[in-house]
């Protein structure tokens, strides 16, 4: 089994190019499914082979390479499931391709996915999600099979801090518009089938919508390029997108796309 | 996400052709990271309307939710295949003929079931459709940018497995049923209308310790129900107001539509005025 890994890594190499000061170049593996298998450092130790996933909301280690690199098991967040022995951890350090990043939240635990895969494409210990690749502005070329990082100083999340929050998190008030101030926009509840916006029903007399050229029987379609095809969404992307100063919205009228700007209102809060 | 691969079988023919980019830079793809830490696009599959797909490079292939495939008029074939006449991303990006597996992957339906995601989740966009782009993403902004390459990517193979029954582990499908139903009990339901907050038209202000009405418009449903502007707030249904702060909760707690009941103060008479909340802003 030692030598197929080490086999492995000697093929797939962790040639690291640094092509400026903190851009790395890494490989990685196409793999005949189509997955992501890139080979990792975990600790100083290995390089281990892992499944690059943007898909997973959190990093996964077996419990063998849990072992093998040390990894620090957090006190009392350890148990057993009907899948076997699960806990969470801290990795002290995580590189791949010259890309270093310190203290990854991981689960540790043996993947029944992650067993499957390793039983049909060969040596896979784990995955590495967005608790890693968030802290970097990526660039994945298939083509390649190569990814650019570069650190963005982006902060991701615990999820599996929050998770719990994430459950029992309650919803005690209505989601709010991004300002108590009156636009002046009324919508019919119904989403118009056609284009799959907001029918606007009113504009208020002396608002700020009719000065901005809202017309009744407009539907709105989208805001800054974002679509808008429920209420809870135009409260979101407008709020977003306020951010950034007036917006362009655009509306379907008579079957006719146009766009209107519209600015964010005096004392409007976020 | 590890999306089901085990059965994973008959990728074959229809690679998804793209159009040619409008620029050299590539297009804006928008995209959103939701509660649970995934990358989320929207998109519509041949007009319908915008789907939430997870961008996923540990799925081998374009997978779309069976009740979402059936609404946005997919069949599949009698291999659980489609293909996608036109795959218009928020933005600008479009794509044609794109072919998809018609499935719901176990990990959304513990998400949707949980309400997890904080939007409702559709589908994961895995290789299939990925590998045709050189795809930038940086958290600290909410567009990727997809470049398209000039090259067409192998089929993804799947490694055998027979029929619709996955060999990757019962367990997991357990997993996934498990945590749709634990959201069944708590009662939240995935892509259920949200709770908006009802528009009045009313925007308060306090002045001497007392609630006013700082502006409403004519034709809102609290001017139209009769609300004029210095009006004093005395309650709101039956709760006595004290202060602006309470009077905004107040407010921002009424969900659209619903009846609303103000009991206010003009000129030493007492009035009530009872009137529907809409949507709007």
């Amino acid at each position: 089994m030692k030598i197929i890994l080490a086999t492995i890594v000697h093929l797939v190499g962790i040639s690291t190019l640094l092509t400026g000061a903190e851009t790395h170049q890494a490989t990685m593996e196409v793999l005949k499914t189509g997955h992501l298998r890139i080979q990792v450092t975990i600790n100083g130790n290995g390089p281990y082979p892992l499944i690059f996933d943007t898909g997973a909301p959190v990093n996964l280690l077996s419990n063998k390479i849990g072992k093998e690199a040390n990894i620090k098991r957090k006190p009392g967040r350890s148990g057993l499931t009907f899948m076997g022995p699960i806990g969470e951890a801290d990795i002290a350090s995580l590189e791949w391709g010259g890309a270093k990043v310190e203290h990854v939240p991981t689960m540790i635990m043996d993947h029944p996915t992650v067993k499957t895969l390793a039983d049909h494409l060969g040596p896979i210990e784990g995955i590495v999600g967005f608790p890693f690749f968030a802290k970097f502005a990526i660039t994945i070329n298939y083509q390649k099979k190569m990814v650019t990082l570069e650190p963005n100083g982006f902060i991701p999340g615990d999820l599996m801090k929050n998770s719990m929050g994430l459950i029992f998190k309650k919803q005690n008030q209505p989601i709010q518009p991004p300002s108590e101030q009156v636009i002046g926009l009324i919508f019919s509840p119904q989403i118009d089938r056609k284009t799959h916006g907001l029918v606007i029903e009113k504009i208020l007399a002396g608002s700020l919508a009719e000065k901005s050229g809202f017309k009744t029987g407009d539907t709105l379609v989208a805001i800054n390029q974002r679509w808008v095809n429920d209420h809870a969404g135009l409260f979101q992307v407008l709020g977003e997108q306020w951010v950034k100063g007036s917006v362009i919205v655009e509306i379907s009228r008579e079957n006719v796309l146009q766009e209107l700007k519209l600015n964010k209102p005096v004392g409007a809060t976020p | 996400m590890i999306a089901s691969i085990a059965f994973f079988v008959g990728f074959t023919g229809f690679l998804p052709q793209f159009l040619p980019p409008e620029k050299a830079a590539g297009f804006q793809v928008p995209y959103r990271i939701a509660k649970t830490q995934h990358i989320i696009v929207k998109a519509r599959i041949n007009g319908s309307a915008p789907l939430n797909f997870v961008i996923d490079t540990g799925a081998p292939a374009f997978f779309i939710a069976e009740e979402a495939a059936k609404k946005a008029g997919l069949k599949p074939d009698e291999k659980g295949w489609a293909l996608i006449d036109e795959l218009r991303f928020e933005g600008t990006l479009r794509a044609q003929k794109v072919k998809a597996r018609i499935e719901t992957p176990f990990q959304l339906k513990g998400i949707n079931g949980l309400t997890l995601a904080g939007m409702e989740l559709h589908g994961l966009i895995g290789y299939s459709v990925l590998a045709k782009y050189e795809i930038h993403i940086d958290a600290k902004k909410d567009y990727m940018t997809w470049t398209p390459l000039d090259w067409i990517p192998p089929d993804p193979q799947g490694f055998g497995g027979s029929g619709k029954k996955n060999s990757q582990g019962a367990s997991l499908e357990f997993l996934g049923s498990f945590m749709q139903g634990l959201g069944g009990l708590s009662g939240a339901k995935a892509g259920q209308p949200s709770n908006i907050r009802g528009f009045t038209g009313l925007v308060l202000e306090e002045k001497n310790e007392k609630v006013l009405v700082a502006s409403v418009f004519l034709e809102s449903p609290a001017g139209l129900a009769g609300v004029q502007i210095g009006d004093e707030l005395i309650k709101f249904g039956d709760t006595d107001l004290h202060g602006l702060p309470e009077a905004n909760l107040k407010l921002r707690a009424i969900a659209a539509p619903d009846s609303i009941e103000l009991t206010i103060k003009r000129k030493n008479t007492i009035h009530k005025f009872n009137f529907k909340t809409v949507f709007g802003l």
